[in-house]
């Protein structure tokens, strides 16, 4: 989870999904607290995912896609 | 010959990561290391003016910034450009490695930038920048810009380059062809042959720096996944009570999650440097995401998420230590029979 997936990827992390901010890779600080954790459930759930999807080689998620 | 030199905003004195925001903006003239800079330069160069940018701002919004960025560089109608030297700092490396690819790209002007050569922003830009190496840390600034200038004058000339060893800038891929005095079976041979003797000799192919890791298949039943955290972001207890360092970290740390279900204000410190803390002390979940993993877990859309965390600081993170690092938090993870790993990395 990377606000800088170009540098993950250049060093061959195998899944690297983009985070918020480096500041707050699982934060949303621009939203009320109440949606910025069902932001982050929302951002966390999409990292199971990942971790449950096959890849051939380093490969860049983002966190919009939903299942 | 016109040189525009790049610099962020803690070496153009404005500020340290509290200002990591600052706009594009530019000077008249050489700032901070840039007086230096006109200094090596000698009388053939002149730095008519710097421009800068914060660090956190270039990397958050550089849709936007970076046009700005250029702009502000073109104004002074450079013949060269030179960022840095960024040393081992990863977003300010990151920024001058993109003012170089987009001067040359924008501009058609040619750019050089220093960092050294473990910087994040070596193995993003090597390909296309070219990149003098520099110490870790402004210890090496004069030797760093003395390098600079050797290049800018070179480039500013209009000047074909010649390989980089010969020229002292970052390998950058592409090979020269050179006449040998011996064909490349001889060459093997006596490299064989100092090898079994134990005698010292030259790779002419040195390998690359990081592994393939062939990637690990994926966990497809989520009511059997079993998660555990790992970051880098220097989170830990209030006192940092096992001495995780700020930089350079030499530890790894294992902090328990028992009976949490999520991370408050106040519970925590952050103990790193590289970024700005302020988002993850209001709330440490916004690093280590356990409410919303106790969520998952609850609604049994994760099998279960290991008790505690694993830290350390990446802040100038040394490669090597990170690996060993790695390597034994694996051992750890094994034993409790965790299979999946969230990374998290400011």
């Amino acid at each position: 989870m990377t606000s800088l997936p170009a540098v993950a990827l250049k060093v061959g992390a195998n899944r690297v999904l983009r985070g918020n901010r480096f500041s707050h890779p699982c934060g949303n600080p621009a939203l009320a607290p109440a949606d910025e954790r069902a932001w982050r459930l929302a951002l966390v759930r999409r990292a199971i995912e990942v971790l449950s999807t096959r890849v051939e080689g380093p490969t860049l998620f983002e966190p919009q896609e939903a299942a | 010959m016109r040189v525009v030199h790049y610099l962020n905003q803690f070496f153009a004195g404005i500020g340290g990561e509290d200002r990591a925001d600052t706009p594009p903006t530019s000077r008249r003239g050489p700032v901070g290391p840039g007086l230096a800079l006109r200094q090596a330069l000698g009388a053939d160069a002149e730095v008519v003016g710097t421009v800068i940018c914060g660090d956190g701002l270039f990397a958050d919004r550089s849709d936007d910034t970076v046009p700005e960025v250029v702009r502000l560089i073109e104004g002074f109608e450079p013949d060269v450009v030179v960022a840095g030297p960024a040393f081992n700092a990863g977003r300010y490396g990151l920024a001058c490695g993109r003012v170089c690819q987009e001067v040359a790209a924008r501009l058609g002007q040619p750019a050089v930038a220093a960092m050294y050569p473990e910087n994040a922003a070596v193995e993003v830009f090597r390909g296309e920048v070219i990149i003098v190496p520099s110490s870790a840390t402004a210890v090496g600034m004069k030797e760093a810009i003395h390098a600079l200038a050797r290049l800018a004058l070179k480039l500013g000339r209009g000047g074909a380059l010649g390989p980089a060893a010969e020229e002292g800038y970052l390998p950058r891929g592409p090979r020269m062809n050179t006449r040998g005095d011996r064909s490349a079976s001889a060459r093997a041979l006596d490299m064989l042959l100092a090898r079994r003797a134990g005698a010292p000799f030259t790779t002419e192919v040195p390998l690359p720096q990081y592994d393939r890791v062939v990637p690990p298949a994926p966990v497809t039943h989520l009511s059997r996944m079993r998660l555990a955290v790992v970051t880098e972001c220097g989170l830990v207890p209030p006192g940092n009570p096992d001495r995780l360092e700020w930089v350079r970290a030499s530890k790894w740390l294992k902090y328990s999650l028992e009976g949490k279900d999520d991370l408050g204000p106040g519970e925590y410190e952050v103990v790193h440097s590289g970024y700005d803390a302020a988002f993850a002390l209001q709330d440490p979940d916004r690093l280590v995401p356990l409410d919303a993993l106790r969520e998952l877990v609850r609604r049994r859309e994760l099998g279960s998420l290991l008790d505690a965390y694993y830290v350390t600081c990446g802040n100038h993170g040394v490669l090597s230590q990170m690996a060993q690092h790695a390597r034994e938090i694996a051992a750890d993870l094994r034993r409790q029979h965790v299979d999946t790993v969230l990374l998290v990395a400011t």
